[in-house]
């Protein structure tokens, strides 16, 4: 027998060797069983599969809310963003402090602390003076005793607001070493929708100012330093760098006025 | 509707195979106590349901299941004999062998030892081929072979168990 008919023969024997005796060993009741089971479990899978696939969409839903949300959270600041406030570079923790044209001149006076200050050119003697609205013709005045200074604003900025926030001196070493208050001025047609651009005045000690043109601190991330506006024999009044960075409307009028040389010291 | 198709399905492939799976498991396990593992390659199948490809046959694909669930199967007993004195069950008393099962003859006894003493490959082959005489294809198809490797194993298989049991012919 040569090879090829031994591999044949072992084949047929392997192919030979027996089945079980299914009706013994394997019979009709333990398949049945078996069937049974298997489809109990088909059953109990599907309701698994619907549950999860359940949880799957409310999962879904609620990520498709939560990125609603984290969207809505991203956007509003972002618009708030576009406010000069903010693009001063000078905000702190420290929420800045805003009141509507409510006062009269008792209120102003009151206001010294420099947080608010509420002129209502029609009704404020203090803050606006009538003699320099004409002599300056169709302009307001807008006076902080505080500081002691005046600023000189177009008519079209009456009902302006003043709010008030704070700016850090940072060290080179990234050390917060000075701080300062920082007014601005608001126009009357500034809205959350379409901010307008504002003006800000930075209020410095004179050692304050001193320190910073040695390079002791620096204001804000800009590389240059706020401009001088003027100054009176305690305080400097400056203008941040790059305060109108995002060019919001009205930021040209602002240029405008800033040319004008509008901030007078008082003392 | 798809799971009802999943039912329908499981069911219609249970009573067309499990005797065949029942037959293979006998065989490949070594032992009688292949039921519940006949009701695992069914349960494997409804979970595995998901990734059963249309183009390929429910024979073959059942086939593949038993296989890994045999292979399973042969590694946990093998864990189970090296416990030693564990007192609770013997599994050498517990198992009835194919050789008892099946009733074989001397021969036929011979023959099934020298089977289950080939490389793991050999006896895929030789189990699939030679005992279920599924064809090179459906070989193929369960062991994710191409056919020509699954020819040249089988002829090397078939010489390897020539040689194993000597004089047998």
């Amino acid at each position: 027998m040569n090879d090829k008919e031994n591999l044949l023969d072992i084949e047929k024997k392997i192919r030979s060797l027996p089945e079980p005796d299914y009706d013994k060993k394997f019979p009709k009741e333990a398949q049945d069983r078996i069937h049974e089971n298997v489809l109990r479990f088909a059953s109990t899978f599907e309701k698994k599969n619907r549950r999860l696939a359940k949880i799957k969409k409310f999962s879904v839903g609620l990520a498709g809310i939560a990125a609603f949300v984290l969207f809505a959270i991203l956007i509003f600041p972002l618009n708030d963003d576009q406010s000069p406030i903010k693009n001063t570079g000078q905000q702190t923790e420290v929420p800045p402090t805003v009141d509507e044209n409510e006062g009269n001149s008792q209120q102003d006076s009151e206001n010294q602390n420099g947080t608010v200050d509420d002129p209502d050119p029609e009704k404020q003697d203090d803050t606006i003076d009538d003699s320099d609205t004409d002599i300056l013709n169709d302009s307001i005045v807008y006076e902080n005793r505080e500081y002691g200074f005046t600023f000189t604003l177009p008519k079209g900025w009456e009902n302006y607001q003043i709010i008030t926030d704070t700016w850090e001196g940072i060290s080179p070493d990234q050390q917060k070493i000075e701080a300062g208050s920082i007014l601005l001025i608001r126009h009357p047609g500034w809205t959350e929708d379409i901010p307008r651009q504002d003006i800000p005045i930075m209020i410095f000690t004179k050692e304050q100012w001193s320190s910073m043109e040695q390079g002791d601190f620096h204001v804000g991330a800009a590389p240059i330093g706020p401009t001088k506006l003027g100054e009176n024999q305690e305080f400097v009044f400056a203008l941040p760098a790059r305060y109108n960075f995002a060019f919001p409307e009205g930021y040209e009028e602002v240029e405008t006025i800033l040319e004008g040389d509008p901030l007078q010291p008082m003392k | 509707m798809e799971q009802l198709m999943i039912s329908h399905n499981i069911s219609e492939w249970f009573y067309l195979y499990n005797k065949d799976i029942y037959h293979f498991l006998v065989y490949y396990i070594g032992s009688s106590d292949v039921e519940d593992l006949v009701q695992e390659v069914f349960i494997r199948a409804i979970k595995g349901y998901d990734t059963y490809q249309k183009k390929s046959s429910p024979k073959t694909w059942l086939f593949s299941i038993a296989r890994n669930v045999g292979i399973d199967e042969i590694r946990k007993r093998k864990r189970r004999r090296v416990q030693p004195m564990t007192g609770l069950w013997d599994v050498q008393a517990d198992v009835a062998t194919p050789e008892k099962i099946l009733q074989l003859n001397e021969n036929n006894r011979l023959l099934y030892q020298a089977i289950q003493g080939l490389k793991a490959n050999y006896r895929d082959v030789i189990f699939l081929r030679g005992i279920k005489e599924l064809t090179v294809s459906e070989t193929a198809s369960i062991l994710n072979w191409n056919e020509n490797k699954v020819r040249i194993t089988y002829h090397r298989a078939l010489k390897a168990l020539q040689k194993n049991i000597g004089g047998f012919s």
